[in-house]
């Protein structure tokens, strides 16, 4: 029998696709004349939960803003924006909706978890071989990255 | 049938890849008649009584070894009111119409507002208080 994660089945979720919404690195042309190392990240996040009932599917959008920073947390002018997208197709995706059409947090968090960790991957591949040298996005805890969160 | 002449023969001895397409779409066709009759609350009986066929006929048909025709399975998919096949180009078009209700919004405000101005730029539209916020971020 499948193990439930709060009301959530892990099997019942299908990670059916993923977009590349957009991926923009910008490097200033005073940072590309001197490209001083990178001693750190300012990262901001923001995400958009949407839902289909009728088909059963979810799609969630994660939106990355990276700014390095060195010494003293100075800002280097290196910048980089990521945008990825995942339908996801949830088995009776009703009972985790209410009347006022708000997803419980439980599945909400268990997507975003999924969407998380595989932009992970997806963002150290495109930040490869730029001046950034591969971005790890930090492990965070999902429900403070939720609409609900608001 | 084929013969084998020892059992390490039987097991070296690949499935040819039609084969294995042929009991891989006879399952799926199977399993997908399954989950709609558990849906609908429709027992076997009750589906070989819509198709003018008899219990066995349906329960072999369900077994998961039964070579389906398309007319079958067409007639299967007009009682039930549902796709039993979709070509994976079906399955992309749909997957490309469905249509999403943003349930919400999230952005950080801790720092500056690159974030929040990336999601405008990429047509992410913000209620008032999402926008209240922003202006404060």
């Amino acid at each position: 029998m499948a193990t439930k994660v709060g009301n959530v089945v892990p099997e019942d979720i299908t990670l059916l696709r993923v977009n590349v919404l957009n991926v923009n690195i910008q490097p200033s042309k005073d940072y590309m004349d001197n490209p001083i190392e990178i001693t750190g990240l300012k990262t901001e996040t923001g995400s958009e939960v949407a839902l289909n009932i009728k088909e059963n599917a979810s799609r969630i959008r994660l939106f990355f803003a990276f700014s390095a920073v060195g010494e003293s947390e100075k800002e280097l002018g290196l910048e980089a924006k990521i945008g990825l997208e995942y339908h996801f197709k949830v088995k009776d995706i009703e009972k985790f909706v209410d009347k006022e059409e708000k997803m419980e947090l439980s599945l909400a968090a268990s997507l975003i978890n999924i969407a998380y960790s595989t932009s992970r991957g997806i963002i150290l591949e495109k930040t490869q071989n730029t001046y950034f040298h591969g971005i790890i996005i930090p492990v965070v805890d999902s429900t403070k990255i939720l609409p609900h969160a608001q | 049938m084929n013969t084998y002449k020892s059992v390490t023969e039987f097991f070296n001895t690949e499935t040819p890849k039609d084969m294995e397409y042929f009991v891989d779409m006879n399952l799926a066709v199977s399993e997908q008649i399954m989950q709609y009759l558990k849906e609908k609350g429709w027992t076997q009986k009750r589906l070989a009584k819509e198709l003018g066929k008899t219990e066995s006929e349906i329960s072999k048909w369900l077994s998961g070894m039964h070579n389906f025709t398309l007319k079958s399975i067409a007639k299967i998919a007009a009682v039930l009111d549902n796709e039993i096949i979709i070509t994976p180009l079906e399955a992309k078009d749909k997957y490309m119409q469905i249509q999403y209700i943003s349930l919400g919004i999230w952005a950080n405000t801790n720092t500056s507002r690159p974030v929040y101005d990336y999601m405008e730029q990429l047509g992410i539209k913000f209620n008032k208080k999402q926008k209240e916020l922003k202006q404060a971020a």
